[in-house]
């Protein structure tokens, strides 16, 4: 891992999205992100990526996240990838992966293309849709950002394929969401941290009382929680083509995780926000409402809770241990 | 942000072949030792066990090669850690020895107390009690009453020390005391290596609430210790009992001391789970997962030589509500198990120890305290 990349993206990130947060999405923001290469990051240089790692490709993601902007960063980013595993070319953005018949695409209305996916006898068909806005229902999720539904379209036989299971795929997807989460959280983390030093109640700040102290070392625990959730899950993206028995529970296991810790931040956020908080005005809501949606996007909690728990049961002979350590990353040489 | 860092450990392939021969070694070891002798997870003592754990050289695993150490890194010894526990092995007798008066007397003891006590605790033949809490001591160890005089010839040490696991057993305690008078409350304090076969000292069980003897109230009376049993600084006892506890605070056995009642929820649960119960063991499996990740970071940490406290202080409040809601999750998914009697033995024991999960070590309360002094709170 190259450390000073990885600081330069973060650096570079935090520059284009620093308080450009919302609820709609900002066409000239996705210019400027399309610019900085941002949604090719997964891809290798003969591809027109920069040969970044997970880690590093990852990063925007979770910044853009933490600021609260919405674009459909992460979306365009696995597409692309997609495409690349298919042998296709990437494509100018925005793009969305989104599975045949199920569920609303995010930001429907703003892409140019959808990559629809059908699940095949070991692996997952790709056909290419050019969208135009009439094609959509639209609809939003819990924070305003676009969940539209594709109508009037039958499904296309598909025009490629990728040699990667259908469920791979869905936990590569929630993985966007769990690296979202992650970087959400830290910020829901770090506005409480300046309000409670800020704002004076009965003569001295909400971070001097017990009270607030141990609900803000809490909220502390879980973000640290879920940002090891993410990295786990990125981690074991990278080693997904070569040991796909650890990428699916490890990255199932993360997103439950960081649901979970996007629901206990949420709510120590709000309580320690007090009415503030509570306001239109206050962005305290821009993270807070994607975080409970992306809890439950791209696959519930109760869905990869029923698939963990169905990993560990088919584990139980010879052993949960065994299973869970095999899960463990190996240091690259 | 004032958040720790938890980098993510990889592991060498070294790594995980030593993880393979502990394994190995612990299928044999431990073969007649039922699930409800292994859920007794580092509370379970048995000294001829220590003692083949040393022969493997899997104990002072980090200490230096000239006192009978490995030169092993914090993560070699976190795998070794983590299998044992995972395996329920009774590990209790050199449990305080290997994981925090070693690395203690490493740091701050004289060069005889490293040539003389090390090798011992490395082969698995020398344990330890800690010498922390009183009984108007607990949480606020800075009220301790306990006192070493220093005279001509050394040092005369009285108190009493209450909660001392395996204190009958001990050869050593490492006593925190007062040494001297200070202006700041935790000035003058100092940490002695008291050697347990000295007259003066006696040792009275306390039974837990399972009614089993672990805890002991060890009581000084005119203690005559050498001048050299003082460790480390006079007068630095406060900073050196944090960095010991930094120790005792960050290693799998702060979310592991429960996982004997994963394995046999899982041996039980044979059935197709109600969907209220996948969600149940499907978070449970995650958080796990994470745990293990983060207490490993830790030890990466540790190996680099960086001092985690805040980083440990995470880790255990979380562990510690993992290893508690292990026994919840388990009695509201196997209801119709308790026919079985070894996972009734099991799940009888853990649920009894769970109140100590947030209690020993630094109780949740405290931890959540260092958390939030570590978030910059003015």
């Amino acid at each position: 891992m190259d450390s000073s990349t990885y600081s330069m993206v973060l650096e570079t990130s935090e520059k284009l999205f620093a308080g450009r947060g919302g609820d709609g999405y900002d066409p000239a923001l996705w210019s400027a992100t399309e610019e900085a290469g941002f949604p090719l990051a997964l891809l290798g240089e003969e591809h027109g990526g920069f040969g970044f790692s997970a880690r590093e490709a990852f990063a925007p993601v979770r910044v853009a996240a933490a600021c609260a902007v919405a674009l459909p960063l992460g979306e365009t980013l696995l597409a692309n990838w997609v495409l690349s595993q298919a042998g296709l070319g990437s494509l100018d953005g925005p793009v969305a992966l989104a599975w045949t018949g199920v569920e609303a695409v995010p930001f429907g209305r703003h892409l140019r293309t959808v990559v629809r996916l059908s699940e095949l006898d070991g692996g997952v068909g790709l056909s290419l849709l050019h969208t135009t806005a009439g094609l959509w229902r639209p609809g939003t999720n819990h924070a305003g950002e676009e969940r539209d539904i594709l109508i009037g379209t039958e499904p296309a036989a598909p025009q490629a394929s990728v040699a990667i299971s259908p469920v791979a795929l869905r936990a590569v997807m929630s993985t966007l969401r769990t690296v979202q989460m992650a970087g959400a959280i830290e910020a829901v983390a770090d506005m409480c941290l300046r309000y409670c030093n800020e704002r004076e109640q009965f003569g001295r700040p909400l971070g001097k009382f017990q009270a607030i102290q141990h609900q803000l070392a809490i909220l502390a625990t879980h973000s640290c929680a879920a940002t090891v959730a993410a990295d786990m899950a990125v981690a074991a993206f990278e080693t997904l083509l070569t040991q796909r028995e650890v990428f699916v529970p490890t990255a199932a296991a993360a997103k439950l995780r960081a649901a979970e810790a996007a629901t206990a931040a949420a709510s120590i956020a709000h309580q320690v926000h007090g009415a503030i908080g509570f306001s239109e005005e206050y962005p305290l809501h821009l993270l807070t409402r994607r975080l409970w949606s992306w809890r439950d996007e791209d696959g519930s909690e109760s869905q990869w809770a029923a698939y963990l728990a169905n990993w560990a049961q088919t584990h139980s002979e010879p052993g949960l241990w065994l299973a869970l350590t095999a899960c463990d990353l190996a240091k690259v040489a | 942000m004032v958040l720790p860092t938890f980098p993510l450990e990889t592991t060498t392939p070294a790594q995980a072949a030593l993880r393979d021969e502990v394994r190995a070694f612990l299928a044999e070891a431990l073969s007649d030792l039922p699930a409800r002798e292994r859920a007794r997870s580092w509370t379970g003592f048995d000294a001829d066990f220590s003692k083949k754990l040393g022969e493997r050289g899997w104990l002072g695993m980090t200490l230096p090669k000239e006192y009978g150490g490995h030169d092993r890194s914090a993560v070699d010894r976190h795998i070794v850690v983590e299998e044992l526990l995972a395996a329920g092995a009774p590990v209790a007798a050199h449990w305080i020895a290997d994981r925090q008066s070693a690395p203690l007397i490493l740091r701050h003891g004289t060069e005889e107390q490293r040539r003389t006590i090390l090798p011992r605790i490395a082969a698995g033949t020398c344990f330890f009690g800690i010498g922390m809490s009183e009984a108007n001591s607990g949480s606020d160890l800075a009220s301790a009453r306990t006192r070493a005089e220093k005279t001509a010839d050394g040092y005369v040490l009285n108190g009493t020390k209450l909660w001392t696991t395996y204190g009958h057993k001990a050869h050593y305690m490492i006593v925190f005391c007062r040494t001297c008078q200070a202006e700041s409350r935790y000035g003058g304090f100092s940490q002695v290596l008291v050697d347990m076969s000295l007259p003066g000292i006696s040792v009275s069980p306390v039974l837990d609430i399972t009614g089993e003897h672990h805890f002991n109230e060890v009581s000084f009376d005119n203690v005559l210790l050498p001048p050299d049993a003082l460790l480390g600084k006079e007068g630095d006892g406060w900073a050196q009992v944090m960095s010991e506890l930094a120790f005792e605070r960050s290693g799998p056995d702060r979310f592991l001391s429960s996982f004997v009642l994963v394995d046999e929820l899982l041996r039980c649960l044979k059935r197709m789970p109600s969907a209220a119960e996948t969600s149940d063991l499907g978070r449970m499996v995650a958080r796990l997962m994470v745990l293990r990740q983060m207490s490993l970071s830790v030890a990466g940490r540790l190996a680099r030589g960086e001092q985690p406290v805040l980083a440990a202080a995470i880790v255990k409040d979380l562990g510690a509500l993992f290893e508690q809601d292990v026994p919840e999750i388990a009695r509201r998914i196997l209801r119709e198990n308790v026919s079985d009697p070894e996972y009734a033995a099991v799940f009888r024991r853990i649920l009894l120890a769970a109140p100590s999960f947030s209690l020993r070590g630094g109780t949740r309360e405290i931890l959540r305290g260092i958390i939030a002094r570590g978030l910059d709170l003015r």
